[in-house]
C-alpha cells in the first residue's frame, strides 16, 4: 500500500497502515533473552538482545504458540524467533510477534532434547508396557506426511493392495513452524475413524527434525486413540515422537510392511490350512475306503461259511435219515405197548367181564359209606344201565375193625 | 467382509484343522460337514484376501482461530 502524501493520517490509521506493511516482514531472528514475562492470559513479553552491540527487539509470543514448543524463555537463552513486527496501538510499541521459537545452536538443542526426553522417560511415557498393538487386519490408515517429499510415494507404493482406505493430511514436517501443522493434523485425526495412524517423513539432521522433540506433540502421540505407528528416518538421537509411538520404525517404506504384515500372514494361513483340511478330507475317504473293503471281506466270509454248513448238511443227510427212521420204528413199538396197556385198563371191559359200575349223582360208589338207605343209584351194565334203591347196607365186620384200629 | 469377520473365519479354520488332528476314529458324516463349512470359510477369506485396490484420499486439516 502506498502512502499518500497529501493525506493526514489519524494516529490509529497511521498505525493500521504500518502494521497492514509490516506483516508481510516476516523473519527469523537470533538474539539472547534479556527480560522476559508471562501476562495474566499466559502470552510472553520478552525482549531479544543482539550479542555484539546489545540492540534490543520487544517480542511478544500468544500462550496457544508459547505452549506448543517447550522452551522456557529465561534471561540469558539464545533463541532463534521466527515472526513478523507489529504496533502495538494502545501502547505506540513495536513489537516482534514470534510464532514459532526454537533453541539456537546445535548443543543447546541437544541439551533440550536430552532434558525433555529425560522428563518424559520418568514419567513412562516411552515404557514398552504401554506400547499398544497394531489391530490386526488395519483397514482405515491415517496418514500424515508432507505430500511434496518422496515419502508419501514410497508409502502408497509398497503398502499392499488389501483395499486399505487411507486419509492423509499434508502436513509440513520441518522445523519448528511444522510443530502447528502437525498439532492440527493429530487433532483432525481423532475426529476421524481410522484403525491406525502414520506419521512419517525422510530422514535429516536433528535441527530438522526438531519438531519430533516437542512435547505436546509427544503427548498428543501418546493420548492419541488408536496405535500410532512412526516413522521417522533420523541419524544419532531417535525422535521423541518416535519413541512415544506405539511402534517405531525407520522408512515409510517399512511402516508400508507393517500394515501388510497381517494379511500377508492371513493369506499363507488360509492356504496352509486349506491344504491341511483337503488332506484330512482325502484321509477320510481313504478310511471309508477301508471300511467298505473290510466289510466286503467280512460278507464274503460269510457267504462261504454258508456254503460249507450246506455242503456238510448234504453229506451227512443219507447218515441222518437212517437213524431217524430207526427212532420212528421205536417209537411205534412204544405206542403199540401203550395202546395195549390201555385196552386192559379200559372200565368198559370189565363190564364186559360181568362187573357193573354203580353211581349216586354221577359219582362211583366206592364204600358203604358213600350211600343210605332209600336213596336211588344208578348202575352202569355192559349194555345199558338200570336204577336201584339202596334197602340195606351190610357193612364188612372186618373192614370197619381195620378201619377202626 | 469386515476385518472382523476375516478373523473369525481364520479361527473357525483354525479350529477344523485341529478337529481334524485331535479326532482318532474319524466320523466321516461329521468329517463331511466340517470340509463343508471349511470351504465356505475358506472361499469367504480368499475373496477377502484377493487384491482390492486401496482407496486414497486426502483431507484438509483443521486449523483452530488464532486465540490472542
Amino acid at each position: 500500500m502506498e502512502i499518500e502524501k497529501d493525506k493526514i493520517y489519524t494516529v490509529s490509521e497511521f498505525v493500521s497502515f504500518l502494521n497492514e506493511d509490516l506483516k508481510w516482514m516476516k523473519g527469523k531472528i537470533v538474539g539472547e533473552v534479556g527480560e522476559a514475562k508471562a501476562g495474566p492470559t499466559g502470552h510472553m513479553y520478552f525482549t531479544l538482545k543482539d550479542e555484539k552491540d546489545g540492540a534490543m527487539l520487544n517480542c511478544i509470543m500468544w500462550s496457544s504458540k508459547y505452549r506448543m514448543f517447550g522452551i522456557t524463555l529465561e534471561p540469558g537463552k539464545k533463541i532463534v524467533a521466527f515472526g513478523c513486527p507489529s504496533v502495538y496501538a494502545p501502547a505506540g510499541k513495536l513489537s516482534f510477534i514470534c510464532d514459532t521459537i526454537e533453541l539456537a545452536g546445535e548443543g543447546e538443542l541437544k541439551k533440550q532434547y536430552d532434558e525433555l526426553k529425560k522428563k518424559l522417560e520418568k514419567e513412562g511415557i516411552f515404557a514398552p508396557e504401554n506400547k499398544r498393538a497394531i489391530p490386526k487386519y488395519p483397514h482405515k490408515i491415517g496418514v500424515i506426511t508432507s505430500k511434496g517429499g518422496a515419502v508419501i510415494h514410497d508409502f502408497v507404493n509398497n503398502i499392499g493392495k488389501f483395499g486399505f482406505d487411507i486419509k492423509m493430511i499434508d502436513s509440513r514436517v520441518e522445523g519448528q513452524g511444522a510443530v502447528e501443522d502437525l498439532l492440527a493434523s493429530i487433532k483432525t485425526f481423532r475426529k476421524k475413524d481410522i484403525d491406525v495412524l502414520v506419521i512419517i517423513r525422510g530422514g535429516g539432521s536433528m535441527e530438522s527434525l526438531m519438531c519430533f522433540n516437542n512435547e505436546m506433540l509427544v503427548r498428543e502421540i501418546v493420548g492419541f486413540p488408536v496405535p500410532v505407528i512412526a516413522g521417522i528416518g533420523h541419524d544419532k538421537d531417535v525422535p521423541l515422537v518416535a519413541l512415544a509411538a506405539d511402534v517405531m520404525v525407520s522408512t515409510p517404506t517399512a511402516a508400508a510392511n507393517l500394515l501388510n504384515e497381517s494379511w500377508e500372514q492371513a493369506l499363507l494361513l488360509v492356504e496352509r490350512l486349506e491344504r491341511k483340511i483337503l488332506q484330512s478330507y482325502a484321509m477320510i475317504f481313504e478310511k471309508f475306503k477301508a471300511i467298505e473293503n473290510k466289510l466286503k471281506i467280512s460278507l464274503q466270509n460269510f457267504k462261504n461259511n454258508i456254503l460249507n454248513a450246506k455242503a456238510k448238511a448234504e453229506k451227512y443227510g443219507e447218515r441222518f435219515a437212517i437213524g431217524f427212521s430207526l427212532l420212528c420204528d421205536k417209537l411205534q413199538e412204544k405206542l403199540q405197548n401203550m395202546e395195549k396197556f390201555v385196552e386192559l385198563n379200559n372200565p368198559e371191559r370189565n363190564l364186559k367181564l360181568g362187573y357193573s359200575i354203580a353211581t349216586l349223582n354221577g359219582k362211583v360208589i366206592r364204600k358203604t359209606d358213600d350211600i343210605k338207605v332209600g336213596q336211588e343209584i344208578n348202575l352202569k351194565l355192559s349194555d345199558g344201565g338200570a336204577e336201584a334203591e339202596i334197602k340195606k347196607i351190610a357193612k364188612n365186620e372186618q373192614k370197619a375193625q381195620n378201619k377202626l384200629i | 467382509m469386515k476385518e472382523k469377520n476375516l478373523n473369525d473365519n481364520l479361527k473357525k479354520l483354525e479350529q477344523i484343522s485341529q478337529w481334524f488332528d485331535n479326532s482318532k476314529e474319524v466320523d466321516v458324516e461329521e468329517g463331511l460337514n466340517k470340509v463343508k463349512e471349511a470351504v465356505a470359510l475358506i472361499k469367504e477369506s480368499k475373496e477377502r484376501l484377493k487384491e482390492i485396490e486401496n482407496e486414497f484420499e486426502e483431507i484438509k486439516k483443521e486449523i483452530e482461530p488464532e486465540q490472542i
